[in-house]
């Protein structure tokens, strides 16, 4: 049963990456006609409200997913990748606050909030993926049951 | 439609899906792997805009490291698979998906500019010295988290 089901997730895996390098081919030729467009016009997406509506959506609905996976999870492992899922949610909304900014002095302040984000996030992540790899030591498993208490009681 | 606006939501839609995949997956490695991919896509939404800087930085930084790093974690640690779902917490999911959704439609979002970014101009001497610092910071806390570990028994 277990090979079964490793061997459906790797076709369904197989399949996601053979859609990624359509997407990359796919982003590809429109980042190409964007630049012929570019002697026409500005050659930049525009954000208008259909896209932000569709981002936001996006965002809250991985969000979701995210807190649903982080609840529902057995495991410390699971409850890293969901906090990181968190984390992408973030990332995703911060996409129209590029647009609502004009000119380049101000247009650089949500790149410097990306920035700070991917930093403190991933520290944030190197710490909790430190603690798994710790508790795991300890306590020989990464069952997230096992974790009843609390505090610091010093190494 | 736009072809952007077509192409922004497909890749929205794939995104959705990696994060589908991780909540119904039950092994952990390929939750790591959808999650990489998840965040892939979302990279790819900075890269629809033409902010090249914030897709690397986040391909880079959140796939290339922390993703490799969790998807390398879930390898290590590989239980038996086991469904992770609880389908008690999927009603009060969705009826909070409800609301947000409602209330986004009632938002009236107005957004009419173009989406403006230059590296060149954020590349300034502060802002290198911002980055440098960040950096510094990962360093010491991987260096601190590294001697912590080589004290356990």
């Amino acid at each position: 049963m277990r090979s079964l089901c490793a061997s459906r997730n790797g076709k369904v895996l197989s399949f996601a990456l053979m859609i990624l390098s359509a997407a990359v081919i796919v982003a590809n030729a429109a980042a190409a006609s964007g630049e012929e467009k570019a002697g026409e016009g500005t050659g930049v997406p525009v954000m208008n409200d259909v896209s932000a509506s569709l981002i936001y959506t996006a965002a809250f609905t991985v969000l979701l997913i995210a807190y649903l996976t982080a609840i529902s999870s057995r495991d410390l492992i699971r409850l890293l990748i969901s906090l990181e899922m968190m984390f992408g949610a973030v990332f995703l909304s911060l996409i129209p606050m590029f647009s609502l900014s004009s000119g380049h002095a101000a247009a650089s302040v949500p790149f410097a909030i990306a920035i700070l984000t991917v930093f403190v996030s991933s520290g944030e992540l190197l710490i909790l993926i430190a603690a798994i790899v710790m508790f795991d030591s300890r306590k020989k498993s990464t069952d997230a049951d096992l974790v009843r208490e609390g505090g610091d009681r010093g190494v | 439609m736009s072809v952007e606006a077509v192409l922004l939501s497909v890749v929205l839609c794939f995104a959705v899906l990696a994060a589908f995949g991780v909540l119904l997956t039950k092994d952990n490695f390929y939750a790591a792997i959808y999650m990489a991919l998840m965040m892939t896509f979302i990279a790819s939404c900075y890269a629809v805009f033409g902010i090249d800087a914030a897709f690397v930085l986040i391909a880079f930084v959140f796939v290339g490291a922390i993703g490799i790093v969790t998807v390398a974690l879930a390898a290590t640690y590989r239980r038996p698979p086991e469904r992770q779902l609880s389908y008690v917490w999927v009603p009060p999911a969705a009826l909070t998906a409800v609301v947000l959704g409602y209330s986004l439609w009632e938002a009236h979002l107005h957004f009419s500019n173009q989406v403006s970014f230059d590296i060149q101009n954020f590349l300034m001497i502060d802002r290198i010295l911002l980055i440098l610092f960040l950096i510094s910071l990962v360093v010491l806390l991987v260096s601190a988290i590294l001697r912590m570990y080589r004290r356990l028994p």
